[in-house]
C-alpha cells in the first residue's frame, strides 16, 4: 500500500480495533456484532421453528428428546461501512488543522479497512465535493490518502450536505466553524437511523492560546470579521471560544453524536485510540 | 520679549509633552492575522495601544506640538519689550477753578514731566494734551470743578499707552486737591492705579467756603426775593453779595470791581409771560428749579455782549452757571478785575409762593456763590497722604496686562498655530489614506 508520509503513522496503529459503538444492521460477515442472529458454530439461543425457517437450523437432538422443534440460534457478526466526511473550508487550511485532519483520516481509515470495513470518504469545500465511495478492496486507504494530499482547503463548505450520502458510519472532522448546527442536526438524524455518528473537533492550538503580541484576527472565510485581538480583548475572547466549544460538546453528546475534541499539536496516534475507544470505556476515564 | 500670562505658555508646553507621550503610547491598527476564530474576539474599536520607545510618526508629532506650543505662547500674551526710558510719568495737572495759579501749576507739572511721559489736564473733564496745547490751555478761562476721578480715568488710560517700552510708570497729581474734587467714584477709579501717586499740592484759591450774605437792592416795595435773601443772609452771615433787581449802573459795575464781591443781577421782568420750565444751575451744590418761569429776553441781549470779546482787559469771557431745561443759557457769570457779576435771565413771577420754597432757596444760593463757585476745603494733609499712597512707580507689565495689550504678536502666533492644525489634519490624512 502506497501511503507516503503515513507509514510511520499505520505502524502506530496497527493491530488498533474499531468496534461499532452498537450492533451494527446484518450484512456481509464482518468484524462487528450485529442486531441479527445468525448460524455461527457458537450457540447463542433457542426460537421456536416457525414456518419458513431452514429445516437445517432444527437442533434435532432436541427435537428428538422433547418433541419440540426449536431452531438453534447464534451471535452474528457483520461489516461497518465507514464514510469520512472531511471539512476543506479556508479556515482548516490554519495552523496544523487541515495536516491533522489528513493524517486522522488515512490512520482511521487504516483501523477501520483493517476490520475489513468499507471506507469512503466525502471531501467538501466550496467547490464541488469530492466522493470516494465506502468500499473494502485494497487500496482504499491509500486513495483517500492521494485525495487528501491533493486538496487544498479553500472557501466556505457545507459539510452538513454531506451526512446523508454517509455510510453506516459517519465520521465528521471539522473546525464546526461554519453550519455548526446544520451538521448537529444532519448528524443526529443519521444516528436516529440506526448509524454512527462521529464528530471529530478540530482545533489548532494558536486558536486555544493566541500569541501575545496584538493582531487585528481576520476570519479567512469572511473578511469583514476583523477583530483586533490584543491585551484588552484577549480574555475576552478565551470566554467566549471556551464557553462556545463546551456548549457545542454538550449539545452534540446530548444527541448521542461522539464528540472528540482534537488539538492540531497532539499525537495522532493518541487521538485514534482515543477515537476508537468504545464509548463506556472512554467514559470511565 | 517677554509673556503677560506665563503659565499658558506652561500649558501649552505640558500639552506638547502629553503629546510626545500619546505618540509612545500610540493607538494603531495592528498587523492583520487570519484567525478562523476571530468571531469570538469581542468587538471594539479596530485600533490597539501599542508601546514603543521611540516616538511614532515623527512629523505627525513635530506639527502637534508646534501647534500646542503656538497656541500656548499665544495665549501666553507675549509683549515684545522695546528700548526706552525705564521710568515714564504721567502728570494730572489740576487747572480747575480751585487752582490759584495755572501758571505755576503748568510749571511744576512741566518740571516733572520727564522723556517720554503723558500729560493729562482736568477740571470737570480731563483730556491727555500734548505741551502746545498745553501752553494754550495753562491761561484758559475755564474755571469748572475739578473731578479726580475723571484725571486718574484718563491717567490710567495715559499710563498704559506710554508703559509699553518702559519698565515701570510713576503718576504725578498736581492739584490743590480740595474736597471738593473727591466724588463717589474717586475711590474706586483710585484703586485702578495699582502704584502711588507722586502729590505736588499747589496753591488753591483762598479757601472761599466763605458764605456770601446778599442785600437786595429792588424797585419793588414787596419784592418777593426780600424773604429768601433774608434766609440766606441769616443762615450765612458776611456781606459780600448783592443782588440788583433793576438795570444796572456804573456804581454798580464799581462796586463789584473789588475782590471777593458778586453783583447777581436779576431784573423784575415785570410782565413776562410765564409758562412751566426748568433751570438747573451748576455749583457746588445743583440746584434744579421747575416752576413756572419767564425767559428774560433783554437779559439775554445783555448776556449775549457780555459772552463777546471783553474790550477792557480787566474782563474775560462769560462762564454758563445755570442753563434752561432745552439746554439755552440761563445765567452767566462774568469777572470784573477782583469781583464778578453775574446776569439771571430767569423770571420769577412775582405772586405765589415759589420763592417760599426750598427749590427756589437752593437756587438762589447757587446763584450767590463766590465768583468762580463756591469752593471746597483743602483736604488734610494725612488724607492727601492716603489718597495718594506713597511714590511707587508700577510695573509696566502689570498696567499691560490689566489694560488691552497689543494683541499682533498673539494674532500672529495663532495664526501660525491654525497654520500647523492644518498641516496636522493634512498629514494625518495621508496618514490613513
Amino acid at each position: 500500500m502506497a501511503v507516503g508520509p503515513y507509514g510511520a503513522l499505520l505502524d502506530a496503529v496497527r493491530g488498533v480495533r474499531w468496534p461499532a459503538r452498537r450492533p451494527v444492521p446484518g450484512g456481509a460477515p464482518g468484524a462487528h456484532q450485529a442486531r441479527t442472529r445468525g448460524i455461527a458454530p457458537e450457540f447463542a439461543e433457542y426460537r421456536p421453528y416457525r414456518q419458513g425457517d431452514d429445516p437445517r437450523r432444527l437442533d434435532w437432538k432436541l427435537l428428538a428428546r422433547s418433541d419440540r422443534a426449536f431452531i438453534r440460534l447464534a451471535p452474528d457478526h457483520a461489516t461497518l461501512g465507514t464514510t469520512f466526511i472531511v471539512d476543506a473550508s479556508a479556515s482548516m487550511a490554519f495552523e496544523g488543522k487541515w495536516t491533522l485532519a489528513k493524517r486522522l483520516v488515512v490512520a482511521l481509515a487504516a483501523v477501520a479497512h483493517a476490520s475489513a470495513d468499507p471506507v469512503g470518504m466525502v471531501v467538501v469545500s466550496s467547490e464541488r465535493p469530492r466522493r470516494l465511495p465506502a468500499r473494502a478492496r485494497g487500496g482504499v486507504v491509500a486513495e483517500l490518502a492521494r485525495t487528501l494530499d491533493d486538496t487544498e482547503p479553500a472557501g466556505s463548505a457545507e459539510v452538513a450536505l454531506a451526512v446523508a450520502t454517509s455510510a453506516a458510519r459517519c465520521v465528521v472532522l471539522t473546525d464546526a466553524l461554519g453550519d455548526a448546527d446544520a451538521l448537529r442536526a444532519a448528524l443526529s438524524q443519521h444516528r436516529a437511523q440506526g448509524g454512527e455518528a462521529h464528530l471529530l473537533h478540530v482545533v489548532s492550538r494558536l486558536e486555544l492560546e493566541p500569541r501575545a503580541e496584538g493582531v487585528m484576527a481576520t476570519d479567512p472565510e469572511d473578511e469583514r470579521v476583523a477583530r483586533p485581538l490584543v491585551a484588552d480583548t484577549r480574555e475576552g475572547y478565551h470566554t467566549a471560544f471556551d464557553a462556545w466549544r463546551a456548549e457545542l460538546a454538550r449539545r452534540v453528546r446530548a444527541d448521542g453524536i461522539a464528540y472528540h475534541e482534537v488539538v492540531d499539536d497532539a499525537p495522532v496516534d493518541q487521538l485514534v485510540r482515543r477515537i476508537v475507544m468504545p464509548a463506556g470505556v472512554e467514559g470511565r476515564r | 520679549m517677554s509673556f503677560l500670562a506665563p503659565f499658558m505658555l506652561v500649558t501649552g508646553a505640558l500639552g506638547a509633552l502629553g503629546v510626545v507621550a500619546l505618540h509612545l503610547l500610540s493607538t494603531r491598527r495592528p498587523p492583520r492575522a487570519v484567525l478562523p476564530t476571530a468571531r469570538f474576539v469581542p468587538e471594539s474599536e479596530a485600533r490597539a495601544v501599542s508601546r514603543s520607545s521611540r516616538p511614532t510618526d515623527l512629523l505627525l508629532l513635530a506639527v502637534r506640538v508646534a501647534a500646542l506650543l503656538l497656541i500656548g505662547a499665544a495665549f501666553a500674551r507675549p509683549v515684545l519689550d522695546a528700548p526706552g526710558p525705564s521710568v515714564r510719568t504721567v502728570v494730572l495737572l489740576d487747572v480747575s477753578a480751585s487752582v490759584a495759579d495755572r501758571s505755576a501749576a503748568a510749571r511744576a507739572a512741566t518740571e516733572r514731566l520727564g522723556e517720554g511721559g503723558a500729560m493729562v489736564v482736568f477740571d470737570s473733564t480731563a483730556r491727555a494734551v500734548r505741551p502746545g496745547d498745553f501752553d494754550a490751555l495753562r491761561d484758559s478761562a475755564r474755571a469748572a470743578h475739578g473731578i479726580l476721578s475723571a484725571a486718574l480715568a484718563a491717567g490710567v488710560r495715559e499710563a498704559r499707552a506710554i508703559a509699553r517700552g518702559a519698565d515701570s510708570v510713576r503718576m504725578v497729581l498736581v492739584s490743590p486737591l480740595t474736597e471738593e474734587e473727591f466724588d463717589a467714584a474717586t475711590t474706586a477709579m483710585r484703586a485702578t492705579w495699582p502704584g502711588g501717586i507722586t502729590l505736588v499740592r499747589i496753591p488753591g484759591v483762598s479757601d472761599t467756603a466763605v458764605s456770601a450774605s446778599p442785600t437786595l437792592d429792588t424797585p419793588l416795595g414787596d419784592d418777593p426775593f426780600a424773604p429768601a435773601i433774608a434766609r440766606l443772609a441769616a443762615s450765612r452771615g458776611g456781606h459780600s453779595v448783592r443782588v440788583v433787581r433793576r438795570a444796572l449802573t456804573p456804581s454798580d459795575s464799581a462796586w463789584a470791581r473789588l475782590a471777593g464781591r458778586v453783583l447777581v443781577h436779576w431784573q423784575v421782568g415785570e410782565g413776562a409771560v410765564t409758562a412751566a420750565d426748568g433751570v438747573i444751575a451748576f455749583g457746588l451744590h445743583p440746584a434744579t428749579l421747575v416752576a413756572p418761569l419767564a425767559r428774560l429776553a433783554g437779559v439775554l441781549d445783555d448776556m449775549a455782549l457780555a459772552s463777546a470779546p471783553a474790550s477792557a482787559p480787566a474782563s474775560a469771557p462769560a462762564r454758563v452757571i445755570a442753563r434752561w431745561r432745552d439746554g439755552s443759557v440761563a445765567a452767566t457769570e462774568r469777572r470784573v478785575l477782583g469781583g464778578c457779576v453775574r446776569d439771571v435771565a430767569v423770571g420769577i413771577p412775582l405772586a405765589g409762593d415759589l420763592t417760599l420754597r426750598a427749590p427756589f432757596e437752593a437756587f438762589l444760593a447757587a446763584m450767590v456763590e463766590p465768583c468762580g463757585g463756591a469752593r471746597g476745603l483743602a483736604v488734610s494733609d494725612s488724607a492727601a497722604r492716603a489718597f495718594a499712597g506713597g511714590e511707587e512707580a508700577v510695573a509696566a507689565r502689570t498696567l499691560a496686562a490689566a489694560g488691552s495689550t497689543d494683541a499682533t504678536l498673539a494674532a500672529w502666533l495663532l495664526g501660525a498655530a491654525l497654520l500647523a492644525l492644518a498641516a496636522e489634519w493634512f498629514v494625518r490624512r495621508r496618514r490613513h489614506a
